[in-house]
């Protein structure tokens, strides 16, 4: 077989694709985990919410899916601050264990509702449809649809914003400030437990964008968050635990290992071969690639 | 004292009682009625299939209560069936525990049904240890092929009640020969890439593939074998590859939204042109109303190798209860049933018919009554019209066909017609 120039276009663009959606998901992770040392192993079902809100907004009321995504982004975020409200709040300072146990739950809820509420109707599987989903861009080597056009412009926008947030705001200095030193944050007159609330619910909004971005190029049913959330969460002991620039560059990474894997070694290795690489990176630089604060 | 000895009687005596219901309970249900357990997914990511399963035994069932039940002669009376079912949950844990419950406290006669071959296989070692008859149906013939099942697998008590992935392997090689070969390649061999779910199920279609292509000869080139595995929903890379490869046939073998999803990033999103590559056969177990809906206007001309069409109904005696079948259904559940529907449907009649030659609900002879069962087909089409176990590995010889999808302006979704074989064809294939 002859690799020329356009298929292996196609391979990187297919790695850029899924490692986009990895490290939207992986950031929102790694952004609770650096402010609250809170390992959200509900992530994945928080981005089928997502993806399922976006879906009916689309399939239901006609909302242009790229509107219904923001709207969607609100109610997950929402979401997320209920959670951490109602639950990991309450678990502060108790046993990492009762935080294991609970995210382990929100699991079995998230799933087993979005389960009763959409397989009756829609079976196992379903893709949000945009207006655009025949609508391709010539490149010249290879053709490229729109959807694949916006998902990357609305996932590194969304990056640049929450830099911006993160950088150039008082809440992302306050952000920053808790993740560094929650006790000095908290002497300092930071209200810690706003930051709290605040930063799980953009946690949360990040998975909702990363499921309706992968629901738009991808089927998607109750169940599909689990492995986009393993592998997220691979990306971020590779790029580094609570670094948020760890999670970008490890998200990238693993999405372009993965498509390279799998077109050289078969579609058997493409998860074998990613955690060959996180292996390897934790033998060689057990911190992750960008170990830091938030 | 007095007190507390009285308190303790009382106390033993209730649990005496408990503990006795308890075992009575299902022997007593036992004695008005024949419990069949379907072992099927009613939870988890195939519980929509589950259900189209559930409904069909239950549209069975009640058939068969209304004639007033089945004969039973050890109890001189016509026996109702009632169904039981056990929720295998999409996974092969799920698979163990709900047959145990089947087994154990349900006490079923006999055990039905499932979607998943490698939960239905999990579920096996159970149903060896009760020595219960089960009629699965999900497609791999490791059931009723497996060295584990004894000495003997032909006095096993598995009965399999589905088209394999070896026969389907084998129609989809038959198929390429005869239609797609002529029109694409003529003078050398035909280029077939392979987009399969890396499972039970989606290895051995490809070994009935790759045996019946050794059986033809030259004719068929394998250029790609490439594999995904279950839960997937992006081939992109995978697909990449195929089209560097330039096949004149792709087929893409996965359950129905896998397939859908194949197809339309083959022609959406890598650019693998219809009318170079030959789209098909897809899986039967696509085969459901929803794929048609899914699919869109992409799937114009692709094949699907079936026993059961969604939609279509062949000429002649062998398809003569698919209407009746689908308007029951319809008329009871407001939906279009599916494939893997139809075959729990008949399996409940199968496994009615077993017990009414047995004359029995006892295992040993509901099995040796199903070994020996010979009877008119029901909705799924059999060679030769009769259903009929095979001595040697207990499978049935359905009649598998290919349909080719057209775009249906009117209901503004795919429409099949079937194309093979030429007794059954409506119309000849049509190359796009």
């Amino acid at each position: 077989m002859v690799l020329d120039a356009g298929t292996l276009l196609r391979i990187l663009l297919w790695g850029l694709v899924s490692g986009s959606v990895y490290m939207l998901l992986a950031t929102g992770i790694t952004l609770i985990f650096g402010v609250m040392k809170v390992v959200n192993f509900a992530h994945g079902e928080l981005m089928m919410t997502g993806a399922f809100v976006t879906f009916i907004l689309s399939h239901a009321f006609g909302l242009n899916p790229y509107v219904g995504v923001f709207v969607s982004m609100a109610a997950v975020g929402v979401l997320g601050i209920v959670i951490e409200r109602v639950g990991f709040r309450r678990l502060r300072g108790t046993a990492k264990i009762n935080e294991i146990f609970f995210s382990i739950a929100l699991i079995l809820i998230l799933q087993n509702a979005l389960a009763r509420i959409f397989v009756p109707r829609f079976r196992e599987y379903v893709q949000i449809k945009t207006p655009y989903a025949t609508e391709v861009l010539d490149l010249g080597l290879i053709t490229l649809r729109y959807d694949f056009v916006i998902l990357l412009v609305l996932a590194w926008a969304t990056l640049l914003g929450l830099w911006v947030v993160l950088y150039r705001t008082g809440l992302g200095r306050d952000v920053r400030g808790t993740s560094q030193n929650r006790t000095a944050a908290m002497l300092m007159g930071i209200r810690v437990e706003r930051v709290d609330m605040l930063t799980f619910g953009i946690g949360a909004a990040l998975g909702a964008l990363a499921g309706s971005l992968y629901g738009i190029i991808n089927p998607f049913g109750p169940y599909a968050g689990t492995l986009p959330a393993i592998k997220a969460f691979a990306v971020i002991i590779l790029g580094g635990l609570g670094s948020v620039r760890g999670a970008v560059v490890g998200g990238l990474l693993y999405g372009i290992v993965e498509s390279v894997a799998t077109f050289f070694l078969g579609g058997s290795w493409r998860d074998a071969i990613a955690f060959v690489l996180l292996i390897v990176v934790l033998l060689t630089r057990p911190q992750g690639l960008f170990r830091e604060g938030a | 004292m007095p007190r507390l000895r009285a308190t303790s009687l009382v106390t033993a005596a209730l649990l005496i009682t408990i503990v006795a219901g308890v075992g009575v309970l299902p022997a007593l249900a036992q004695l008005g009625t024949v419990r069949l357990g379907l072992l099927t997914s009613m939870t988890g990511p195939a519980a929509a299939t589950g259900e189209d399963q559930r409904r069909a035994a239950t549209l069975a069932v009640d058939e068969i209560n209304a004639t007033g039940g089945v004969m039973v002669r050890e109890a001189n009376a016509r026996l109702k069936l009632e169904l039981v079912i056990g929720d295998d949950q999409t996974s092969r844990e799920g698979a163990v525990s709900a047959v145990t419950r089947l087994l154990v406290a349900d006490k079923v006669a006999l055990v039905f049904g499932g979607l998943g071959s490698a939960f239905g296989m999990a579920a096996l070692p159970q149903i060896r240890e009760h020595g219960v008859p089960y009629i699965p149906t999900p497609s791999t013939p490791l059931f009723t092929r497996n060295q584990d099942m004894g000495p003997d697998p032909t006095k096993s008590m598995v009965f399999h009640y589905q088209a394999t992935g070896l026969m389907y392997g084998a129609g989809i090689v038959d198929f390429l020969v005869r239609e797609i070969k002529p029109l694409m390649s003529a003078d050398r061999p035909l280029r077939v890439a392979w987009l399969y779910q890396d499972s039970p199920f989606g290895a051995e279609y490809v070994r009935g593939y790759n045996d019946r292509v050794k059986e033809v000869g030259a004719g068929i080139e394998t250029v790609a074998l490439e594999r995904f595995k279950v839960g997937e929903t992006d081939y992109r890379t995978q697909l990449t590859k195929i089209k560097a490869l330039t096949p004149h046939v792709l087929v893409p073998m996965g359950f129905r939204g896998e397939t859908v999803a194949a197809i339309q990033q083959a022609v959406l999103d890598v650019g693998i042109d219809p009318k170079k590559t030959h789209i098909g056969p897809t899986c039967a177990c696509a085969d459901d109303p929803l794929y048609y809906k899914d699919l869109g206007r992409i799937g114009q001309y692709t094949t699907i190798l079936s026993l059961y069409s969604t939609h279509a109904i062949p000429k002649g005696a062998t398809f003569a209860k698919w209407a009746s079948y689908r308007k029951s259904y319809q008329e009871k559940f407001g939906q279009l049933p599916g494939l893997l529907g139809v075959s729990a449907y008949d399996a409940v009649h199968v496994a009615a018919k077993a017990i009414e030659r047995a004359g029995s609900v006892d295992k040993r002879k509901v099995i040796e009554a199903l070994g020996k069962l010979e009877m008119d087909q029901m909705v799924l089409p059999v060679h030769g019209g009769k259903i009929r176990f095979d001595p040697k590995y207990r499978e049935v010889p359905f009649v598998l066909f290919v349909q080719e999808m057209f775009w249906d302006e009117k209901v503004k979704e795919l429409r099949p017609v079937i194309v093979w074989p030429g007794d059954l064809a409506e119309a000849k294939y049509k190359q796009p």
